[in-house]
């Protein structure tokens, strides 16, 4: 006797229930999901892979709330015995095991199987899976017109950009006007299509072809367009004179006004939105860069490249200098950079400038400049940066030295003995032996220790424990204090009593020879490391210092004494003055009253306008004047001051409202730069009784 | 007397008839209940049509006191003050004010009838006008509290183009949020401050006004919510009149370049004389037609408003042109600015009362001045500064940082003279710091130009002058003879002081608001402001609270005069407790029958 059948049954039974309650968990949390991602998408502009883990926790906190899922086999026979009469009540004799069962149990628990493959098994989640699919597609729905809705901040921007602040100012068109479409076809090199708007204030970019189209509620005569400048733009028509159609190409800022027969409208805005050159900016090479012998012969040009629409041409015009005086050659290249690709907006670029490459010799010089053009055909030219190479024949020769004003001679000749004997070492190394070159190695050493504990003395460094001190480039100070009068002044004045600077030499002179003596510091070093090739770059920089140095002196005079004849104190300040003339000059600055002044005035008429509601005629010449100056304002910034600009024109005739004086004050106020600050005459209310008080004040003091 | 004996009646019978319909219904529930409800009711129906009243013995004056209610009052003083004088008239002067039990009087002076007993005055006051009317009768000001208002402000209301406009006042804020309180002109927000929450504080709101003439400003006051307060702010920003000045130099420096190309710009008149050598000048004559000025004589200095001088040119001019520059600092008020070093003569008039203090070490100090108590400037290095210590009689003008004493200023006769140690101020002027040049020497020049004497000088109190308000027109002027002046199209007769022959007053009530003009026939016009009557209410009632206090102390109230008598009154007891107890009664006995009857 076995039940196993109908509890297999009920099993089987229990596992769809179950796998139906995950499943309406699930499609509950799908729609959950979609609403947040979405929401979560359009507000913070998120990913979309948020989906994932929303999904999973909203499907967790569904689990843990309704916990239907949790069911077991004794749930569905006591659903089952509720649900079904004709079971008797008596399923769960199928799950309890057949030994336990008595006879009549059991007899009654194959009555029940029997009876249970007959029935069609009832569905408990039928209601609830059919309301959670309404609810995903609910979900999906709300989901999809959310996607559509501008709810996201960036989205909104983008749709905008071209026409941001003007798009959210009413305009008041005339009555005769029915509708309005304008149509800004932005030029090609912005690469952006055409668009529609149907508002006359227009944002366009410069050289955008802007075309109206102005359908009239009743035939109008004529309809022109008049512009800032004068400018008459009548519309073409159809038969009926309903439709009117005209186009222009914008140039610059300015505004317009449309007029329908002879009725003038408002002012309208044109911002034109200028087509910016690239810009150019070298991380690298310094300005001016000096290859010193032994230094890779290479520089590496960093670049970045930046333009409004695209750029598309890059490159560097590189000029080798060779040779000196008059037989100076020029030579020119185009370098192109490799890694560049027209068309896009910003450029991370790359070139390293081989020298040898070029053709480069010791001594050259080598000037180059990046240019760069964009889709208008702009081009911006970057500053010019020099590379030179380093002459080493140069700092051997010796015609400076020959000269019998050379007054430093004999200390430098053994920096070039140095160097002389180091290339000798080097090109030794392969025939002497080791333990010979070291030893020759350290000698040199020792020469370039002596050599710089001489020259330490000129800058009274007497010991061998500082060298040279802290020698670093100052010009980065000075520039900071261009506001200290103190510079400014010492270009005049001639000053004797600095005791630093009373030695041999002047600051400039001390500094190079610190210089120098930190380059035989670091000579030495390599020498006493038995690295005489390395030492061989420090070697020839000391020397080039010190060649500068000696140039340098040449400019030297001494001072020899001199022997004036003695002063006769009597004589002294006795000459005659009466031929000299005195220098008279007179200057009368005719400064014209400033427009300035005049705004300032019209602002206090207004003022008076606002109470008397009256103009007269000197008032209004003043205001003509202001007026005058506002519309040039206007016209390079419409946005600012056209408002201002049309509330001044109805004040001017005569036709205006207490806002209109609001609005045309505000623009001439934002127009007016604020006052100077000037020193006047202040008043005093000179009564007699006070003066006659200071009188007698006076006359008891005595 | 009739009446009540008609009510007796009508309630007796009303009342036998509802006992005897209680008496008679069928069913006897609750019947004692039901006539003692019957009763009740007829008898408070009674006392609602009659005056029931309650006999009690009272301290009290001899005469009744009575209370002013004004602008401001609150019902709870007035409750006070009516139960500590029973017996006390309530008046008003306001026609605004609708307190029921308050008389309208148009004139103050028909409350005090009896002399010796006070007069309560509640609410923020009466004004001094009407103080006056009072005829020195005694008052007890029961002054209120002026809740979220400006409660006093002041400002210059004529300036000079260029000058700062400075509005500084107090708000008291009763509220439980911040407010904030915009200076706006010309349609754009100038300048604005914030009062915290439940705080009274003071505030200050500057700008340079742009524009020129006439023109009124916006005070507003904005919580968080709407605007609590919109008032006009009148200001008057005229130009400025150029200097002439005469600048005498020892030798040429970029100090002098820079002042003399700063103001030749502006068109000042300017004479620069530079020594060369001994009696040998390089003359400049800047905007102004050349005169001989190689010797300081009265002629050339009539000519002049301001002299700069350095030291050592001061040191070597002949004494007999010292004496006149003297002469016409002390008589004609001719304004000297001393450029000071380390060689000033000690002893000499323009430095006698300038010690200096000098730095002696060669560190570069860097300074930073405050010009005018305006903030410090930017800096300016000075090696080896020199500082002025300050001895009476002087006033210090511009100090450093460290409140060291850089320039300052002397009255010498009618005139000024002013020291100052700074002798590079242009590096102001090439660093690009135009502001803090043009400040300084501002200052410096201001103080020291000679005074313009004025014709005549108008102050108008009280200083809001509202509509329909007594104003008090004041005029000092120097011409002889009686002015004729017109407040607009109005004459207004002007009263000579007795003692003070150019002090004239006249009284005026002005009818519209806005700019007047108040022209003297012999001289120029003069604008002044007429407030509306709701304009800065909370600083109105802050003057009249002032006033009324000024008043009630000056007139104090003496207790002695007033004799107190005992004597025994009846008060009237409230109608509604007998509607009431009619209301319940009348309730119990319809409750009752609806009850029963189911």
């Amino acid at each position: 006797m076995d039940n196993s059948r109908g509890k297999q049954m009920l099993l089987q039974l229990k596992q769809k229930w179950v796998f139906k309650a995950l499943l309406i968990h699930l499609l509950i949390a799908t729609s959950l999901s979609i609403i947040a991602t979405v929401l979560v998408y359009k507000i913070y502009s998120a990913s979309l892979l948020w989906s994932l883990p929303f999904l999973v926790t909203v499907f967790l906190i569904t689990m843990l709330v309704y916990k239907n899922w949790k069911l077991t086999e004794w749930d569905v026979s006591r659903f089952l015995n509720v649900t079904k009469p004709t079971l008797e009540e008596s399923t769960d004799l199928l799950l309890t095991p057949t030994v336990s069962l008595n006879f009549l149990e059991q007899l009654q628990a194959r009555k029940v199987e029997t009876e249970l493959a007959a029935i069609i098994p009832p569905d408990p989640f039928k209601r609830q899976f059919i309301t959670s699919l309404i609810v995903l597609l609910v979900a999906i729905i709300v989901g999809g017109i959310l996607w559509q809705a501008p709810l996201n901040s960036s989205h909104l921007n983008t749709s905008a950009t071209p026409n941001s602040p003007i798009n959210y100012i009413s305009e008041i068109i005339l009555p005769e006007i029915k509708n309005t479409n304008l149509i800004v076809t932005p030029p090609a090199y912005t690469g952006k299509t055409a668009r529609q708007q149907n508002r006359f204030n227009v944002v366009a970019e410069e050289g955008a072809i802007v075309s109206w189209q102005i359908t009239t509620n009743v035939a109008a005569k004529k309809v022109k367009l008049i512009f800032n400048n004068g400018f008459v733009l009548s519309l073409n028509t159809d038969n009926k004179h309903l439709v009117w159609r005209t186009q222009k190409v914008i140039k610059g800022p300015g505004f317009y006004q449309v007029k329908v027969n002879n009725k003038l409208s408002e002012l309208y805005k044109i911002e034109s939105v200028k087509d910016q050159p690239p810009t150019i900016t070298l991380q690298s090479p310094p300005p001016s860069t000096t290859i010193n012998y032994g230094e890779p012969e290479r520089v590496a040009a960093k670049v970045t490249l930046a333009d409004d629409y695209s750029i598309t041409a890059a490159n560097i015009s590189a000029t080798i200098s060779s040779g000196q005086g008059e037989a100076v050659k020029f030579k020119e290249q185009k370098l192109v950079f490799e890694n560049f690709a027209a068309g896009r907006r910003e450029y991370q670029l790359q070139k390293l400038i081989d020298c040898k490459a070029l053709g480069m010799q010791p001594g050259d010089e080598l000037y180059f400049f990046i240019t760069a053009v964009d889709n208008h055909k702009q081009e911006t030219r970057s500053e010019v940066y020099i590379v030179t190479l380093q002459d080493t024949t140069d700092l051997m020769s010796m015609d400076g030295m020959a000269t019998s004003l050379d007054i430093k001679p004999e200390l430098f000749r053994s920096q070039r003995q140095i160097i002389i004997e180091t290339e000798q070492l080097i090109k030794d190394k392969a025939t002497i032996t080791p333990e010979a070159f070291k030893n020759k190695s350290n000698d040199l050493g020792t020469d370039q220790k002596l050599l710089r504990l001489r020259y330490g003395k000129f800058l009274g460094e007497e010991t061998d424990n500082e060298i040279g001190g802290d020698y670093h480039d100052e010009h980065d100070h000075e520039k900071s204090n261009t506001e200290n009068a103190n510079k400014i002044l010492d270009q005049y004045s001639h000053k004797h009593d600095n005791t630093e600077d009373a030695t041999f030499f002047d600051a400039a002179t001390k500094k190079q020879l610190k210089a120098t003596l930190n380059e035989m510091w670091s000579a030495e070093l390599k020498l006493r490391t038995f690295l005489p090739k390395e030492a061989l770059p420090f070697e020839y920089k000391a020397l080039k210092l010190l060649k500068d140095l000696q140039q340098k002196s040449r400019a030297y005079v001494p001072k020899t004494g001199f022997k004036s004849t003695p002063l006769k104190l009597d004589k002294r300040l006795t000459g005659d003055l009466t031929k000299i003339n005195q220098p008279v000059t007179k200057q009368s600055i005719q400064k014209p009253e400033a427009t300035a002044t005049n705004t300032r005035r019209a602002l206090g008429i207004l003022e008076q306008l606002k109470a008397s509601g009256e103009i007269d005629a000197s008032s209004k010449e003043m205001l003509q004047q202001a007026f005058h100056q506002l519309s040039i304002r206007a016209a390079n910034q419409p946005s600012m001051y056209l408002l201002s600009l049309s509330a001044l024109r109805k004040v001017l005739n005569e036709n205006f409202r207490v806002r209109d004086i609001k609005n045309a004050e505000q623009g001439l106020q934002k127009m007016v730069a604020p006052p100077d600050k000037l020193p006047y005459p202040t008043g005093n209310a000179a009564m007699n009784l006070s003066k006659h008080y200071f009188l007698n004040l006076n006359k008891g003091n005595r | 007397m009739y009446w009540n004996f008609l009510v007796i009646v009508l309630c007796l019978l009303l009342v036998a008839i509802l006992i005897w319909r209680e008496v008679k219904r069928r069913n006897k529930l609750w019947l004692a209940a039901r006539i003692i409800a019957s009763v009740l009711s007829i008898i408070s129906l009674a006392c609602l049509a009659l005056p029931i009243t309650i006999p009690h013995t009272l301290k009290e004056t001899n005469s009744a006191s009575s209370i002013l209610i004004t602008e401001g009052y609150d019902d709870d003083s007035i409750r006070r003050i009516l139960h500590d004088n029973p017996g006390a008239k309530v008046y008003t002067t306001d026609k605004n004010i609708k307190y029921s039990k308050a008389t309208y009087t148009p004139d103050v002076n028909t409350i005090n009838s009896d002399n010796s007993a006070p007069i309560h005055i509640v609410g923020f006051g009466l004004r001094e006008s009407e103080l006056n009317l009072l005829k020195k009768s005694s008052i007890l000001l029961h002054p209120s509290n002026i809740k979220n208002a400006i409660t006093s402000v002041t400002w210059r209301q004529k300036i000079v183009l260029g000058g700062p406009f400075i509005v500084q006042g107090r708000f008291n804020n009763t509220a439980s949020s911040p407010v904030k309180i915009v200076l706006s002109g010309f349609n754009t927000n100038l300048d604005s401050t914030t009062i915290a929450a439940n705080k009274a504080s003071n505030f200050q709101l500057t700008t340079i006004p742009k524009h020129l003439d006439k023109a009124v400003y916006n005070i507003t006051v904005l919580s968080s919510t709407d605007t609590l307060e919109n008032e006009p702010v009148p200001i008057e920003v005229n130009s400025t009149q150029p200097l002439s000045i005469l600048m005498l130099a020892s030798s040429p420096d970029f100090e002098n370049k820079f002042l003399k190309n700063w103001l030749s710009a502006n068109r000042y008149k300017l004479v620069v004389r530079t020594t060369i050598t001994q009696n040998k000048y390089d003359k400049e004559y800047l905007n102004m037609s050349p005169i001989s000025s190689d010797r300081i004589t009265p002629s050339l200095l009539n000519n002049f408003d301001v002299i700069i001088a350095d030291a050592s040119t001061l040191k070597s001019l002949p004494a007999s042109d010292l004496a006149t520059v003297k002469n016409y600092i002390d008589n004609k008020g001719v304004g000297l600015i001393v450029k000071a070093d380390t060689l000033i003569a000690s002893s000499a008039f323009y430095s006698r009362s300038f010690p200096l203090i000098e730095t002696r070490d060669s560190i570069g100090h860097v300074v930073k001045l405050n010009v005018n108590d305006t903030g410090l400037t930017s800096t300016l290095k000075i090696e080896q500064p020199l500082y002025i210590r300050t001895v009476a009689g002087t006033q210090p003008l511009i100090k450093d940082q460290q409140s060291r004493v850089v320039a300052s200023s002397k009255l010498q006769g009618s005139g000024k003279v002013i020291l100052t140690t700074v002798n590079n101020s242009f590096s102001w002027q090439l660093a690009g710091n135009t502001q803090d040049y043009s400040s300084y020497w501002t200052l410096l020049l201001t103080k020291a130009a000679k005074k313009v004497p004025l014709e005549e000088v108008w102050s108008v109190s009280p200083s809001i002058s509202q509509v329909d308000q007594e104003v008090h027109l004041k005029l000092q002027i120097t011409k002889p003879g009686i002015p004729q002046v017109q407040a607009g199209a109005d004459v207004v007769p002007m009263e000579q002081h007795p003692f003070l022959p150019y002090k004239w007053t006249g009284t005026y009530w002005p009818q519209k608001t806005g700019w007047k003009p108040l022209i003297n026939q012999q001289g120029a016009t003069t604008w002044w402001y007429v407030y509306d009557k709701n304009d800065w209410k909370g600083v109105i009632a802050t003057d009249k609270i002032r006033a009324t206090k000024r008043y009630a102390a000056d007139h104090p109230f003496d207790s002695t005069e007033l004799s107190i008598s005992t004597t025994k009154t009846t008060t009237e007891i409230p109608k509604t407790y007998f509607f009431i107890l009619f209301a319940i009664s009348a309730g119990f006995l319809w409750f009752e029958k609806k009850f029963n009857n189911k």
